[in-house]
């Protein structure tokens, strides 16, 4: 083991009775951190549109879209985060951006209207390459007069076509939702193997088979700071304390410099010290596979 | 100076470790703070017992959690509060039934069975339309041979509108499947995979079950999940179920049909899909007497540089030319579906030549019925690229076989079809400007005049694309009172069944026609009157 790496294990051994990474404001009892927030949004791109509907009419079929995509994207599969349109609620801060673009190409002067999904990720557009933009009419656009034909035809002709379909949503896991963190910290007590991660466990619906993937950077001694992996499984919600309702985890996975954990997970007492201030320096925690509890007993007795 | 700088750095941590120990501290006290003014709302003593009591069968110790559920029981009883009585009976019996789980089958496990049946029935008193409580007694049942009790608590749990009714239906289905009904479960487990499209574990069961029991429903149920978006749970169990057990022929062909309309529902590139999971399962059917062809085939679709139908036989003869299928679509339309999407595909990427090449494949795969749609997609493709005179060229290449395929869909009354050769011939027509009149089939105004039709006569509301290019080939033709006839003549039909949508779309332009003073005083007079049924917001 490395002599440095060793000597810190002694020292925040003996001192610390609670450590965390990052700052405890939000971690505290019945505070844990709100799931991430992703706003959609609709651009619309068009003089086809422009000329035929008034500003007024284009805002409308804008927010009534954006509204419509997050009401159809938490379901099915991983509905941790919260989904919001521009409008709802703008002062509550958000991680990312779906955004639905509504442009037009013409050819031989024939308007066709493409609709593309573009994602940011904390103001940065990021790719969605294995989603292409799509016209949302076989033919030609047709003169679009009504702004609730336009949203009619957005929504029965593309939205209700792309959202549901599993390998539309794959992709958009996997290029989008999997990079948004969850969070940017862990909770680790000394003496105790398990990892807490200050999200809500009952909002999370993650079985002990999902898999959290967690990319770090730590500086456990003087060496220069690292960056580590490791991977975590959700075990059990956190019943007491000060990080009650939140998520205790087991170390699936864990790769710092010499301190490796292999699959399927074990107990080292330096993956505590590694992710104990003041070693841990930056942390992001993603989901990185999905699978929702479930069971044959309901074991809430209802309203 | 070395050890200098170690004591230093020890020292930083130790401060670093009591610095995070005070800001715990620091934060943790108002939060408890915010905690405790919430539970005074209700009240303090009993949610203090009852995050205790829970606390306790989360960690699984079942005597802790008993006594502790024992006392919120007395609080609630202490303090009149009937909810908590009910839920403190419900959770004693929830406690009793997990324990006897973990004490496996002996005596001591049919106490506690026992003694959780009596806490759920006091439940059940105070709560008689509890999901969760009819859920939990009727596992109880299941598990101790009291199967037709069993399922009779989970059918009242299952009618109950709670969103936890969910987990009834599914325990219905295993209870239905366990006492040899695994036909009945199959439905069941369907049932609860199409309402809950993230329900893994019931899509699979529903699979197992429709194989082992009603293999020929399975197609039905695979052809549904198809439809409601599930493309790739549905081509993953089609490969599966070919591999696990022997089909009929039809069956089998059905299957591979399966496969190829989910892939034709995926984005992806073609050169990647021989390391998919259905391409490395299907291989194994290579040499299959039924389905050997199609499956080499498919393997050739997305790896040839060369398209030609003639490699292709197997999956252009797939299925029946005069009938339509009993469900889904046939192989060969499945198969056209994935040329079209290949196609699409490689279009967005701005790879026209090859795009062109699969929408020509479609086209031709089978040359005594050629696919409209594909000839449609081709004559987008052209026109996109400003190349009318391909278009022109396209329809006197293909006119013969587009009046031939169409004429066929007619003599055995395949209306679907019928409706696709019409719209497709009627909108290249409008792309060529060849408007022509209701008595010249070689034209956009008869095509889609017979493409209404077929849309009346297959119950569609006719699109409103097709109104709106006949009456704008009507109006191309000077025949202004034709046009406008028209759009009123549908405008009238979408208000009576309140679509005001299309009634508005197909409104609009009239009103510059009135303008123009192109519009009949009886048309004017209709115009008027639509106006005036359509509700204020629609009006313009």
């Amino acid at each position: 083991m490395n002599k440095h790496l060793r000597s810190v294990i002694a020292l925040l051994g003996a001192c610390a009775t609670v450590c965390t990474t990052g700052l405890l404001a939000t971690g505290a009892a019945g505070q844990a951190i709100p799931p991430p927030l992703v706003r959609t949004t609709v651009v619309i791109d068009s003089s086809l549109l422009r000329d035929n509907l008034d500003p007024a009419e284009l805002e409308r079929a804008r927010q009534e879209l954006a509204a419509y995509a997050a009401e159809k994207l938490p379901n099915p599969g991983f509905d941790y985060m919260r989904w919001l349109p521009a409008q709802l609620q703008p002062a509550l801060p958000s991680v990312a951006e779906l955004r639905v673009v509504i442009h037009q190409r013409s050819f031989s002067g024939i308007p066709r209207l493409i609709l593309e999904y573009q994602a940011f990720l904390g103001g940065t557009q990021i790719s969605l390459s294995s989603i292409a933009a799509q016209p949302i009419y076989d033919g030609p656009a047709p003169s679009v007069h009504s702004v609730d034909r336009l949203i009619a035809d957005v929504k029965s002709l593309r939205l209700d076509k792309d959202l549901p379909n599993e390998d539309f949503r794959r992709r958009l896991g996997e290029e989008f939702l999997r990079n948004i963190p969850l969070s940017e910290k862990v909770i680790v007590e000394a003496g105790k193997p398990d990892i807490i991660l200050p999200l809500e466990f009952d909002a999370l619906h993650a079985s002990d088979q999902s898999r959290l993937y967690v990319e770090f950077t730590a500086q456990p001694d003087t060496q220069p700071a690292d960056t580590g992996i490791m991977r975590l499984r959700p075990i059990k919600k956190v019943r007491a304390g000060t990080f009650e309702g939140g998520v205790n985890c087991r170390v699936y996975m864990f790769e710092f410099k010499d301190v490796s954990v292999p699959e399927p997970g074990g107990d080292d007492p330096r993956v505590l010290v590694i992710l104990a201030p003041p070693s841990v320096k930056s942390l992001r925690v993603f989901m990185e596979k999905f699978e929702r509890r479930a069971g044959t007993l309901i074991t809430t007795p209802g309203p | 100076m070395d050890g200098m700088s170690r004591e230093s750095a020890a020292l930083r941590r130790y401060r670093g470790a009591a610095g995070c120990l005070a800001l715990l501290l620091f934060v943790a006290a108002p939060v408890c703070a915010q905690m405790q003014s919430i539970e005074k709302k209700e009240n303090p003593l009993l949610t203090a017992k009852v995050r205790e009591a829970r606390g306790a069968l989360d960690d699984q110790e079942f005597d802790r959690a008993f006594s502790a559920f024992q006392d919120v029981l007395a609080l609630a009883l202490r303090f009149g509060d009937r909810k908590w009585e009910a839920d403190s009976y419900f959770y004693l019996g929830l406690t009793r039934q997990q324990q006897a789980e973990k004490l496996g089958k002996g005596p001591e496990a049919q106490a506690a069975i026992a003694e959780s049946e009596t806490f759920y029935k006091r439940a059940l008193v105070l709560k008689p339309d509890s999901a969760s409580t009819l859920n939990n007694i009727a596992q109880l049942y299941a598990s101790s041979g009291r199967e037709k009790e069993a399922q009779e608590l989970l059918r009242r749990s299952m009618s109950l509108k709670d969103p936890r009714s969910g987990v009834s239906a599914q325990n219905y289905a295993a209870l239905l499947d366990r006492t040899g009904d695994a036909k009945s479960a199959s439905q069941y487990y369907a049932m609860v995979a199409a309402s809950q499209p993230d329900n893994v574990e019931a899509h699979e069961k529903a699979v197992t079950a429709f194989i082992k029991a009603d293999p020929k429903g399975l197609g039905a149920y695979l052809w549904d999940a198809l439809r409601a978006g599930q493309v790739l749970r549905v081509q993953d169990s089609a490969v599966a179920a070919l591999q696990q057990r022997e089909w009929e022929a039809e069956q089998r062909r059905e299957l591979l049909a399966l496969v190829a309309a989910s892939l034709s529902q995926q984005s992806y590139d073609p050169a990647k899909y021989r390391d998919t999971f259905a391409a490395e399962n299907l291989a194994t059917f290579a040499g299959d007497s039924v389905i050997g062809g199609g499956v080499v085939e498919l393997t050739r679709l997305h790896g040839a540089d060369a398209l030609d139908p003639s490699a292709f036989r197997w999956w252009s003869e797939a299925g029946d030319l005069h009938v339509d299928p009993p469900r889904g679509v046939w192989p060969r339309d499945a198969f056209r579906s994935l040329i079209r999407s290949l196609g699409n595909w490689q279009q967005r990427r701005g790879d026209l030549r090859r795009a062109e090449s699969f929408y020509r494949l479609a086209v031709g795969l089978n040359r005594r019925e050629i696919d409209p749609l594909a000839c449609l997609a081709l004559a987008d493709l052209y026109i996109s690229q400003e190349r009318v005179s391909d278009v022109d060229r396209l329809m006197n290449e293909l006119v013969p076989e587009l009046f031939y395929g169409k004429g066929e869909a007619y003599r055995s009354s395949q209306w679907q079809k019928i409706y696709d050769f019409h719209r497709a011939l009627g909108l290249i027509y409008s792309y060529l400007k060849r408007w022509g009149d209701s008595g010249t089939p070689a034209s956009a105004i008869f095509q889609l005049e017979h493409a209404m039709d077929a849309a009346a006569r297959l119950k569609m509301r006719p699109e409103p694309r097709l109104v709106d290019s006949l009456a704008t080939a009507y109006e191309s033709n000077a025949q202004f009172e034709r046009g406008s006839s028209l759009r009123l003549r549908y405008a009238e039909e979408f208000i009576q069944q309140k679509d005001y949508l299309n009634a508005q779309e197909l409104l609009a332009p009239l009103a510059k026609l009135k303008a123009a003073g192109k519009l009949g005083p009886a048309d004017i007079q209709r115009y008027e009157r639509s106006l005036e049924l359509m509700p204020p917001p629609q009006k313009k």
